[in-house]
Protein backbone atom coordinates (compact mmCIF):
# COMPACT_ATOMS: atom_id res chain seq x y z
CA UNK A 1 0.00 0.00 0.00
CA UNK A 2 2.76 2.43 1.00
CA UNK A 3 4.69 1.61 -2.12
CA UNK A 4 1.71 2.44 -4.30
CA UNK A 5 1.08 5.80 -2.65
CA UNK A 6 4.73 6.73 -2.73
CA UNK A 7 5.01 5.71 -6.34
CA UNK A 8 1.90 7.68 -7.24
CA UNK A 9 3.40 10.77 -5.61
CA UNK A 10 6.58 10.35 -7.58
CA UNK A 11 4.53 9.81 -10.71
CA UNK A 12 2.61 13.02 -10.14
CA UNK A 13 5.81 15.02 -9.86
CA UNK A 14 7.20 13.17 -12.85
CA UNK A 15 4.10 14.04 -14.88
CA UNK A 16 4.35 17.74 -14.09
CA UNK A 17 8.04 17.81 -14.90
CA UNK A 18 7.55 15.91 -18.14
CA UNK A 19 4.69 18.16 -19.26
CA UNK A 20 6.81 21.24 -18.63
CA UNK A 21 9.75 19.69 -20.44
CA UNK A 22 7.62 18.88 -23.48
CA UNK A 23 6.36 22.43 -23.44
CA UNK A 24 9.92 23.64 -23.34
CA UNK A 25 10.62 21.73 -26.52
CA UNK A 26 7.70 23.34 -28.28
CA UNK A 27 5.08 20.59 -28.41
CA UNK A 28 2.61 21.93 -25.87
CA UNK A 29 1.12 25.36 -25.51
CA UNK A 30 0.99 26.54 -21.94
CA UNK A 31 1.06 30.20 -22.77
CA UNK A 32 -2.39 31.03 -24.06
CA UNK A 33 -4.48 30.35 -21.03
CA UNK A 34 -4.33 28.66 -17.70
CA UNK A 35 -7.16 26.18 -18.32
CA UNK A 36 -5.46 24.56 -21.30
CA UNK A 37 -2.24 24.24 -19.36
CA UNK A 38 -4.00 22.76 -16.36
CA UNK A 39 -5.81 20.21 -18.52
CA UNK A 40 -2.53 19.07 -20.01
CA UNK A 41 -0.84 18.92 -16.63
CA UNK A 42 -3.70 17.01 -14.99
CA UNK A 43 -3.67 14.42 -17.75
CA UNK A 44 0.05 13.92 -17.37
CA UNK A 45 -0.19 13.77 -13.59
CA UNK A 46 -2.98 11.20 -13.59
CA UNK A 47 -1.39 8.96 -16.17
CA UNK A 48 2.03 8.88 -14.56
CA UNK A 49 0.67 8.66 -11.03
CA UNK A 50 -1.19 5.51 -12.04
CA UNK A 51 1.84 4.04 -13.79
CA UNK A 52 4.29 4.83 -11.03
CA UNK A 53 1.81 3.78 -8.38
CA UNK A 54 1.44 0.36 -9.92
CA UNK A 55 5.17 -0.01 -10.37
CA UNK A 56 5.90 1.19 -6.85
CA UNK A 57 3.36 -1.14 -5.35
CA UNK A 58 4.73 -4.10 -7.25
CA UNK A 59 8.31 -3.29 -6.34
CA UNK A 60 7.46 -2.73 -2.69
CA UNK A 61 5.52 -5.97 -2.52
CA UNK A 62 8.38 -7.89 -4.01
CA UNK A 63 10.84 -6.28 -1.62
CA UNK A 64 8.65 -7.14 1.35
CA UNK A 65 8.46 -10.73 0.22
CA UNK A 66 12.22 -10.84 0.00
CA UNK A 67 12.54 -9.30 3.42
CA UNK A 68 10.15 -11.78 4.93
CA UNK A 69 12.01 -14.65 3.36
CA UNK A 70 15.31 -13.27 4.57
CA UNK A 71 14.04 -12.76 8.11
CA UNK A 72 12.58 -16.23 8.24
CA UNK A 73 15.82 -17.77 7.10
CA UNK A 74 17.96 -15.93 9.66
CA UNK A 75 15.80 -16.27 12.77
CA UNK A 76 13.37 -19.00 12.04
CA UNK A 77 14.86 -22.05 13.76
CA UNK A 78 16.01 -22.17 17.38
CA UNK A 79 19.42 -23.51 18.25
CA UNK A 80 19.57 -27.21 18.73
CA UNK A 81 19.32 -28.56 22.24
CA UNK A 82 16.42 -26.41 23.37
CA UNK B 1 3.69 -13.24 -5.51
CA UNK B 2 1.29 -15.66 -7.04
CA UNK B 3 0.97 -16.16 -10.74
CA UNK B 4 -2.54 -14.71 -10.80
CA UNK B 5 -1.50 -11.62 -8.90
CA UNK B 6 1.54 -11.13 -11.07
CA UNK B 7 -0.47 -11.41 -14.26
CA UNK B 8 -3.03 -8.95 -12.88
CA UNK B 9 -0.31 -6.45 -12.05
CA UNK B 10 1.16 -6.94 -15.49
CA UNK B 11 -2.25 -6.30 -16.99
CA UNK B 12 -2.67 -3.05 -15.07
CA UNK B 13 0.78 -2.01 -16.11
CA UNK B 14 0.09 -2.73 -19.75
CA UNK B 15 -3.13 -0.73 -19.67
CA UNK B 16 -1.43 2.17 -17.93
CA UNK B 17 1.51 2.24 -20.31
CA UNK B 18 -0.84 2.09 -23.27
CA UNK B 19 -2.86 4.98 -21.90
CA UNK B 20 0.29 6.98 -21.25
CA UNK B 21 1.64 6.44 -24.73
CA UNK B 22 -1.73 7.25 -26.26
CA UNK B 23 -2.04 10.45 -24.27
CA UNK B 24 1.50 11.43 -25.09
CA UNK B 25 1.12 10.96 -28.82
CA UNK B 26 -2.25 12.65 -28.95
CA UNK B 27 -0.95 15.63 -27.04
CA UNK B 28 2.41 15.82 -28.72
CA UNK B 29 1.47 15.35 -32.32
CA UNK B 30 -1.77 17.23 -32.61
CA UNK B 31 -3.11 20.21 -30.78
CA UNK B 32 -5.92 18.49 -28.89
CA UNK B 33 -7.14 21.77 -27.56
CA UNK B 34 -7.15 24.36 -30.29
CA UNK B 35 -5.29 27.42 -29.18
CA UNK B 36 -7.40 30.49 -28.83
CA UNK B 37 -6.31 32.47 -31.81
CA UNK B 38 -7.09 36.05 -31.20
CA UNK B 39 -7.66 37.63 -34.54
CA UNK B 40 -6.79 41.17 -35.16
CA UNK B 41 -9.30 43.31 -33.42
CA UNK B 42 -11.62 45.26 -35.65
CA UNK B 43 -10.97 48.57 -33.99
CA UNK B 44 -10.50 52.05 -35.21
CA UNK B 45 -7.38 51.15 -37.13
CA UNK B 46 -5.79 48.36 -39.13
CA UNK B 47 -2.19 47.46 -38.67
CA UNK B 48 0.56 45.33 -40.03
CA UNK B 49 3.06 44.01 -37.54
CA UNK B 50 6.42 42.52 -38.40
CA UNK B 51 8.25 40.52 -35.76
CA UNK B 52 11.91 40.57 -36.71
CA UNK B 53 10.83 41.13 -40.27
CA UNK B 54 8.23 38.35 -40.28
CA UNK B 55 4.59 39.27 -40.73
CA UNK B 56 2.75 37.89 -37.73
CA UNK B 57 -0.55 37.54 -39.60
CA UNK B 58 0.29 33.98 -40.62
CA UNK B 59 1.59 32.85 -37.24
CA UNK B 60 -1.51 32.79 -35.10
CA UNK B 61 -1.33 29.12 -34.14
CA UNK B 62 1.07 26.99 -32.19
CA UNK B 63 1.95 24.96 -35.26
CA UNK B 64 2.97 28.05 -37.21
CA UNK B 65 5.00 29.65 -34.46
CA UNK B 66 7.87 31.87 -35.49
CA UNK B 67 11.17 30.25 -34.57
CA UNK B 68 13.36 32.66 -32.70
CA UNK B 69 15.62 33.03 -29.73
CA UNK B 70 16.35 35.66 -27.15
CA UNK B 71 20.08 35.75 -27.57
CA UNK B 72 19.86 39.35 -28.69
CA UNK B 73 17.55 42.27 -29.18
CA UNK B 74 14.69 41.96 -31.62
CA UNK B 75 12.38 44.46 -33.25
CA UNK B 76 8.66 44.66 -33.78
CA UNK B 77 7.57 47.03 -36.50
CA UNK B 78 4.06 48.45 -36.26
CA UNK B 79 2.47 50.11 -39.28
CA UNK B 80 -1.08 51.30 -38.90
CA UNK B 81 -3.79 53.12 -40.75
CA UNK B 82 -6.94 54.54 -39.15
CA UNK B 83 -10.12 53.08 -40.58
CA UNK B 84 -12.14 56.24 -39.99
CA UNK B 85 -11.76 59.61 -41.55
CA UNK B 86 -10.81 61.50 -38.47
CA UNK B 87 -7.27 61.69 -37.18
CA UNK B 88 -6.30 59.06 -34.62
CA UNK B 89 -3.51 59.36 -32.14
CA UNK B 90 -1.48 56.36 -31.06
CA UNK B 91 0.63 56.81 -27.97
CA UNK B 92 1.98 53.38 -27.14
CA UNK B 93 3.10 50.14 -28.77
CA UNK B 94 3.54 47.13 -26.57
CA UNK B 95 4.27 43.43 -26.77
CA UNK B 96 3.47 40.99 -23.99
CA UNK B 97 4.92 37.52 -23.65
CA UNK B 98 2.32 35.26 -22.08
CA UNK B 99 2.68 32.16 -19.96
CA UNK B 100 -0.32 30.48 -18.35
CA UNK B 101 -2.28 33.39 -19.77
CA UNK B 102 -0.29 35.87 -17.75
CA UNK B 103 2.24 38.34 -19.06
CA UNK B 104 5.71 37.31 -17.97
CA UNK B 105 7.57 39.71 -20.21
CA UNK B 106 6.56 43.13 -21.43
CA UNK B 107 8.21 45.61 -23.71
CA UNK B 108 6.64 48.90 -24.66
CA UNK B 109 7.43 52.17 -26.29
CA UNK B 110 5.71 55.50 -25.78
CA UNK B 111 5.35 58.08 -28.52
CA UNK B 112 2.78 60.40 -29.99
CA UNK B 113 1.86 59.78 -33.58
CA UNK B 114 -1.15 61.00 -35.50
CA UNK B 115 -2.85 59.37 -38.48
CA UNK B 116 -1.29 56.63 -40.59
CA UNK B 117 2.10 56.01 -39.20
CA UNK B 118 4.63 53.45 -38.08
CA UNK B 119 6.81 52.66 -35.12
CA UNK B 120 9.54 50.14 -34.51
CA UNK B 121 9.69 48.76 -31.02
CA UNK B 122 13.03 47.38 -29.98
CA UNK B 123 12.88 44.74 -27.28
CA UNK B 124 15.50 42.80 -25.43
CA UNK B 125 14.77 39.72 -23.36
CA UNK B 126 18.39 38.67 -23.32
CA UNK B 127 18.45 38.55 -19.56
CA UNK B 128 15.89 35.75 -19.72
CA UNK B 129 17.49 33.73 -22.47
CA UNK B 130 18.30 30.90 -20.10
CA UNK B 131 14.77 30.74 -18.75
CA UNK B 132 12.40 31.16 -21.68
CA UNK B 133 12.17 28.27 -24.02
CA UNK B 134 9.26 26.66 -25.79
CA UNK B 135 6.12 27.98 -27.42
CA UNK B 136 4.86 31.28 -26.13
CA UNK B 137 2.09 33.56 -27.21
CA UNK B 138 2.88 37.20 -27.78
CA UNK B 139 0.24 39.88 -27.88
CA UNK B 140 1.11 43.04 -29.80
CA UNK B 141 -0.94 46.07 -28.89
CA UNK B 142 -1.31 49.63 -30.06
CA UNK B 143 -3.05 51.92 -27.64
CA UNK B 144 -3.95 55.50 -26.97
CA UNK B 145 -3.49 56.54 -23.34
CA UNK B 146 -4.42 53.12 -22.05
CA UNK B 147 -7.23 52.49 -24.51
CA UNK B 148 -6.46 49.55 -26.77
CA UNK B 149 -6.83 50.50 -30.41
CA UNK B 150 -5.47 47.36 -31.98
CA UNK B 151 -4.18 44.04 -30.74
CA UNK B 152 -3.04 40.89 -32.43
CA UNK B 153 -1.53 37.75 -31.03
CA UNK B 154 0.94 35.34 -32.51
CA UNK B 155 3.13 32.49 -31.38
CA UNK B 156 6.86 32.21 -31.17
CA UNK B 157 8.92 29.12 -30.52
CA UNK B 158 11.81 30.35 -28.49
CA UNK B 159 14.79 28.10 -28.83
CA UNK B 160 17.59 28.50 -26.39
CA UNK B 161 21.12 27.56 -27.31
CA UNK B 162 21.42 23.79 -27.59
CA UNK B 163 18.12 23.46 -25.70
CA UNK B 164 20.21 23.59 -22.58
CA UNK B 165 18.43 25.98 -20.31
CA UNK B 166 18.35 26.05 -16.56
CA UNK B 167 14.72 25.02 -16.53
CA UNK B 168 15.41 22.06 -18.76
CA UNK B 169 18.29 20.90 -16.62
CA UNK B 170 16.19 21.15 -13.48
CA UNK B 171 13.30 19.30 -15.10
CA UNK B 172 15.51 16.52 -16.41
CA UNK B 173 17.14 16.12 -12.98
CA UNK B 174 13.69 16.00 -11.44
CA UNK B 175 12.61 13.29 -13.86
CA UNK B 176 15.67 11.21 -13.04
CA UNK B 177 15.16 11.71 -9.33
CA UNK B 178 11.55 10.54 -9.46
CA UNK B 179 12.48 7.45 -11.44
CA UNK B 180 15.17 6.72 -8.85
CA UNK B 181 12.67 7.22 -6.04
CA UNK B 182 10.34 4.65 -7.51
CA UNK B 183 13.17 2.24 -8.21
CA UNK B 184 14.33 2.64 -4.61
CA UNK B 185 10.97 1.36 -3.39
CA UNK B 186 12.07 -2.08 -4.46
CA UNK B 187 15.26 -1.91 -2.47
CA UNK B 188 14.76 -2.76 1.15
CA UNK B 189 17.83 -3.57 3.19
CA UNK B 190 17.61 -6.21 5.86
CA UNK B 191 18.45 -4.51 9.15
CA UNK B 192 21.65 -5.73 10.69
CA UNK B 193 21.12 -7.80 13.77
CA UNK B 194 23.35 -7.15 16.77
CA UNK B 195 26.23 -9.54 17.13
CA UNK B 196 25.31 -10.79 20.60
CA UNK B 197 21.66 -10.48 21.40
CA UNK B 198 20.88 -11.24 25.01
CA UNK B 199 18.28 -13.90 25.43
CA UNK B 200 14.82 -12.63 26.19
CA UNK B 201 14.16 -12.44 29.88
CA UNK B 202 17.88 -12.41 30.60
CA UNK B 203 19.82 -10.14 32.87
CA UNK B 204 19.73 -7.12 30.63
CA UNK B 205 15.99 -7.23 30.38
CA UNK B 206 15.19 -7.54 34.07
CA UNK B 207 17.97 -5.51 35.60
CA UNK B 208 16.27 -2.10 35.50
CA UNK B 209 13.06 -3.47 36.95
CA UNK B 210 14.72 -5.04 39.97
CA UNK B 211 16.89 -2.10 40.92
CA UNK B 212 15.58 -0.87 44.26
CA UNK B 213 14.99 2.76 45.01
CA UNK B 214 17.66 4.63 46.89
CA UNK B 215 17.70 3.73 50.51
CA UNK B 216 16.30 6.41 52.80
CA UNK B 217 16.86 4.83 56.15
CA UNK B 218 20.00 3.39 57.63
CA UNK B 219 18.40 0.43 59.32
CA UNK B 220 17.62 -1.65 56.40
CA UNK B 221 19.92 -4.07 54.83
CA UNK B 222 22.12 -2.90 52.06
CA UNK B 223 20.44 -3.05 48.68
CA UNK B 224 23.11 -5.27 47.36
CA UNK B 225 22.30 -7.76 50.06
CA UNK B 226 18.56 -7.64 49.70
CA UNK B 227 18.47 -8.09 45.99
CA UNK B 228 20.10 -11.04 44.50
CA UNK B 229 22.35 -10.37 41.59
CA UNK B 230 20.38 -9.72 38.52
CA UNK B 231 22.05 -12.50 36.75
CA UNK B 232 20.79 -14.89 39.37
CA UNK B 233 17.20 -13.74 39.31
CA UNK B 234 16.21 -16.20 36.73
CA UNK B 235 17.97 -18.74 34.72
CA UNK B 236 18.53 -17.98 31.12
CA UNK B 237 15.53 -18.69 29.09
CA UNK B 238 15.46 -22.06 27.74
CA UNK B 239 17.85 -23.29 30.43
CA UNK B 240 17.53 -26.06 32.98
Amino acid sequence: MAGGASGAGSGAVFGIALALLIQQFGYLDFSSNLVNALVYIIIFVLVFAIIFGIIGRALRGRALKKLEASTASTSGSPPSGY
Amino acid sequence: MTVARRSRTFGYLTVAVTLALLAFFVLATSPALPPPVRAASSGPLTATILFDGVNIANHGTVGSAIVTNFSGAFSTAFTWTPTGTGGLTVTQAEIQLLFFGTAIGTSSGAFLKLGPNSYTLSSDFTQNRYIYEGVYEIVATLSNNGTTLYSQSFFVWIQATDHLTIVNIVLILLLILEIYEVAALGRMKVPKQPAATPPSGGPAAIAPATTPPPSTGGGGPAPADSTPPAGDASPPSGGS
